[in-house]
This record gives structure tokens, sequence and C-alpha cells, in this order.
């Protein structure tokens, strides 16, 4: 008789995303793609100002890295999308796995995932600064370093927004693997409601009021505790989700 | 001891039932053929067993624990289909080693040597991979994996005949230095009947027969001479085949249990008796007619 292997869930999971960091390549090179762009798109300049007085002429030019961030924030978004789809679910269980394995090695991929966009994003925010210092030779150019501590908070803090959107993504992927129809629904309830919100009460409310908790919190521990508890309430609610499903078709 | 056990077991899509109150026992060490025709439930069958789908009704266990959705059967299974697929940034060498972290028994030497036997380049992709290729990469794994329970779900699929024959020699091979509970599903049993221990046969998703390969080759006669005499020896038995031969000679099957004053009367008589083949017998039971595909151009 061959001997049967008694597993240990941990242990599954470590496995399962050192695989997935090696399956998913693309992911990782769609972010550099995403950000290659941003730099480019930064390059335009957020804001101008001009004023001419007695034959003198000033213009001022903002440039700013914050459209990385952006855009590093819809990726993690699709990424989160994209493996709650039936192909790469199915991909887990090629090997060794049940539903919360793949669960779990997927949340971890994608904290994994959200820590290098967030933290490139940052990155890459500055080092656009540095670059656009060499090249905008024309003029005078200010340019606001920010300190050590600052950095390092702004790199936690881009990782947590980032990871609370991986964590919204899964959701929604889950929901629309669940009911086909949400892919429909979902984009025309936030759309409609911004459209709608914004013509009556001049502002659509609830997603002031989600941006105000979210994005205006300062006490970096409440912060924490705020993204934290989101990301795992909707990456609970995607689990008990997917108990509706089989396992792979 | 038995490694599957199945009571009862039931497995409806919707209103479509895919398999219908199945009962069987399979025991640890043997290699069971899974045979039917297409659409028979043999995949569903598996995919539970596998802990892949749930059942709706029934009761099975696999090393005495529920499948669906259990780490520890899905560390000790390995089911193997042209379903599987891997990622394309992977090359085939990075499979095999991923393979090698999931499984505990897994044989890296034996996976090598097969990988080099059957020519494949480490640098491969599998997306590229061609049908029958893609089939002999998964039979690979699905050797080396080592697993006790090891189900293989049309594992011949692309494959040509040579690779083929290679396969289930393979799989006999390893199977007698490492034995382990094998489940091979085919359409093709003529092949893989030297293999096999047990057969089992499904029908419309109901179980039509769960015998070892031995019984099932003296499971059928053949009766054939002239019509009025072949009626005679066949009585009332179950008729499983008939075909005319001219106008007045007739070929029938028969199930065997004939007995041998019937067997001298038939000698007498001039009808002679062969064994059905275990290929033929079971495409006669999972027929839906006795004449086969002759009964749709038989209009008369």
């Amino acid at each position: 008789m061959m001997s049967l292997t008694e597993v240990k869930l941990p242990d599954i999971v470590r496995k399962q995303f050192f695989y997935k960091v090696k399956a998913y390549l693309s992911v990782f090179s769609s972010l550099l793609v995403v950000q290659v762009i941003s730099l480019l798109l930064s390059t335009n300049g957020s804001r101008m100002m001009g004023t001419s007085h007695n034959g003198f002429s000033i213009d001022i030019n903002y440039y700013t890295g914050d459209i990385s961030i952006v855009l590093t924030l819809i990726w993690s978004f699709i990424t989160a999308i994209i493996i709650t789809t039936k192909a790469y679910r199915n991909d887990d269980f090629v090997f060794v796995s049940n539903r919360v394995s793949s669960h779990l090695s997927n949340i971890v991929f994608l904290f994994f995932t959200s820590v290098i966009g967030g933290v490139t994003a940052v990155l890459a925010g500055q080092s656009f600064k540095v670059v656009m210092h060499l090249f905008l030779k024309d003029g005078y150019v200010m340019g606001t370093a920010i300190p050590f501590h600052e950095l390092i908070l702004s790199l936690i803090v881009s990782v947590m927004y980032v990871f609370l959107l991986a964590a919204l993504g899964y959701f929604v992927g889950m929901l629309v693997q669940l009911y086909r129809w949400f892919s429909v629904l979902l984009p025309t309830i936030v759309i409609g409601y911004m459209i709608i919100g914004a013509r009556v009460g001049g502002e659509p409310i609830l997603i002031v009021e989600i941006f105000k908790f979210y994005a205006q919190e300062t006490v970096l521990l409440l912060f924490l505790i705020k993204i934290i508890l989101t990301s795992c309430l909707l990456f609970f609610i995607s689990s008990i989700l997917t108990n509706k499903l089989e396992v792979r078709q | 001891m038995s490694v599957i056990e199945c009571k009862e077991l039931s497995k409806a899509y919707g209103r479509k039932k895919a398999l219908h109150q199945v009962s069987f026992t399979i025991k640890e060490n043997t290699i069971t053929g899974l045979i039917g025709r297409n659409g028979a439930g043999k995949t569903t069958l598996l995919k539970i067993i596998a802990g892949f789908i749930r059942e709706t009704e029934g009761e099975i266990n696999v090393f005495s624990r529920h499948p669906f959705n259990s780490l520890f059967v899905s560390a000790n299974r390995i089911y193997i289909d042209d379903q599987m697929n891997f990622p394309n940034t992977l090359t085939l060498k990075d499979i095999l080693q991923s393979a090698a972290t999931f499984y505990g028994n897994w044989d890296q030497i034996l996976a090598e040597r097969l990988f080099d036997y059957f020519s494949f380049y480490p640098t491969w992709r599998y997306q590229q991979l061609s049908k029958g290729m893609k089939s002999t990469f998964n039979m690979i794994i699905g050797l080396s994996a080592r697993c006790p329970l090891t189900i293989f779900d049309e594992p011949t699929t692309g494959m040509d005949a040579s690779v083929r024959k290679d396969f289930y020699r393979a799989l006999l091979k390893d199977y007698l230095d490492h034995p382990r509970t094998i489940i091979l599903s085919s359409h093709l049993l003529n092949e893989i009947e030297d293999l096999l221990e047990d057969v089992l046969l499904l029908k419309d998703g109901e179980k039509c027969l769960y015998l070892s390969i031995d019984e099932l080759k003296e499971y059928g006669v053949y009766l054939k001479g002239s019509v009025n005499c072949v009626r005679d020896i066949a009585g009332d038995k179950e008729i499983m085949y008939e075909k005319s031969l001219g106008n007045d000679h007739l070929l029938i099957g028969i199930k065997n249990t004939l007995t041998n004053l019937e067997i001298e009367q038939a000698v007498l008589m001039g009808v002679q008796i062969s064994p059905i083949s275990t290929d033929d017998l079971c495409t006669y039971l999972t027929n839906k007619t006795i004449g086969g595909i002759d009964d749709v151009f038989n209009r008369s």
C-alpha cells in the first residue's frame, strides 16, 4: 500500500502562493506597462498657470507623479477580477488544493502584488520628479523632496489602498462568476448612481462619504484598521459566495 | 481495504440526470476500467471521486472521507484529463518542478526519464504542444505523482498508436513496482483489457456491469448458424445483438448461460458458438437498439 500523505493547510497555501507568483507572471509585466504609461501621461503636467505684467511673463507648470498611483489602483482592481475567472480558478485545482487553500493563496498573492504595486507606484512618482529635473532645463525648477519617514508612510498607505482595491476587485469578480448578470448590473448601478447623484444633489453623497471614510482618515492606525477590516470582510464574503460553486467544472 | 465506496450515488445538472443510483466499491491496489458511451456519466463520476463536484444524493467515501473539497483527498489523488491547463508563463520543466512540490510521493527521476523518452524539450510551453503531446505530458505527471489514487479520464485522447502502447506499458510497469489504485476511463476497451483487473460499465448514468475482466471475457457468446437453429438454441434468453447474414443465416449475441446440454445440441445443429470480445460486449450492452446503427438504415 502506498502511504497516504497528511497535508497541512498552511503548507499547501505556501506552495500555491509560490506557484502563483511563477504562473501569473503576466500580472507583473502588465504593472510595468501601466507605470510606464502613467509616467508618459504625467509629462503633460497636471496644472498650468500663467501671468504677464509689464513685458514679463511667468508660466508655472505643475508636474506630479500621482497618476501612477491611480493607474496602479485600477490595475490592482482588474488583476483581482482576472484571478477570479474560471480559467484561473481551475488552474489551482490541477495540483493539490481545496477551496479554502485556493482563496487563502489568492489573498496572499494579491497582498504580494499590492506591496509591489504600491511601492513601485510611489517610487515611480519619486523618480518622475528626478527625471523631470533633468529634462526641464528651461526655467527654474522647484521640486519637493519628501522626508524619509513620510516616504515610508506614503509607501504603507499606497500599499493599503492598492490592497483594498484588490479586495474589492476579488469580491466583484466572484459576484460576477456566481451571477453572470452582475457584470451588467454593477457598472450600471455605479455609473448610473454617479450620473443621477450628480444631477440631483450636486454630488453623489454615498460616494463622497465613502471617499471621506477611507481617504480622509488622518490617524494611521485607524486608517489601517479600516482598510484591513474592509478587505477581510470583502474576502470573507467572496469565499462564502463560492460555496455555491463547484470546485472545478 | 476499499479505497472508494459509493452508495446510491446520484448527480443531477439541473433537470438532467448525469448519474443515477450508482453503487460500487473499489478495492485497494487495483486497476479499474471505467467504460461507457459518450455522456454515460464517466467524467461526472470521476470528478465526484476526485472531489471537484458535489453529489446530489447518495454517499461517497474516498479513503474513508468525503472527497468534495477535501484537502486530504486532493493530496492523495491525482486527476488527469484533457482539460488540464498550465500557465503559458511556465516551461514544461517548471511545471514538473511545481508538480514535484505538491505531491509527497513524486518521483522526479521517473518524470525526467519519461520526459526524455517522449522527446520533450525543457523550454517548451504547454500551450504550444499538440493535443497528443499534451496528453502525453499529462500522463507523465499522472504517473510520476505516484498518488495512492490515480485517476485517468480518457488519457489517450489524441495520442498516436505507438505512444498509446508505450503509455499502457509504462502504466503497468510502474503499477507493478509501486502498486496503487488506478481508475482508467476509456472508449477503447480492447486496448486496455490486458491492463485491467475490473471493469465498471456505465450506461445512461447507471451502473450496467461491475465485473472482473475474466468474468467479462466469458460474459457473452455469439451463436451463428441458420435462422431456425439459432432461434431454437437462444430460446427466451436475452438477446444483446442481432445481425442477419444473408437470407437464412443469423448471428446473435446472448448472455453466456448455456448449459452443457445446449452446447452439445448447438454443435449437432451446426450452430457455431464463439465468445464475444469484451469491447463488442460493452458496445452491445450499451446500445439502445439491438441492431445498432443498422436499425437506422433498415426501413423495411
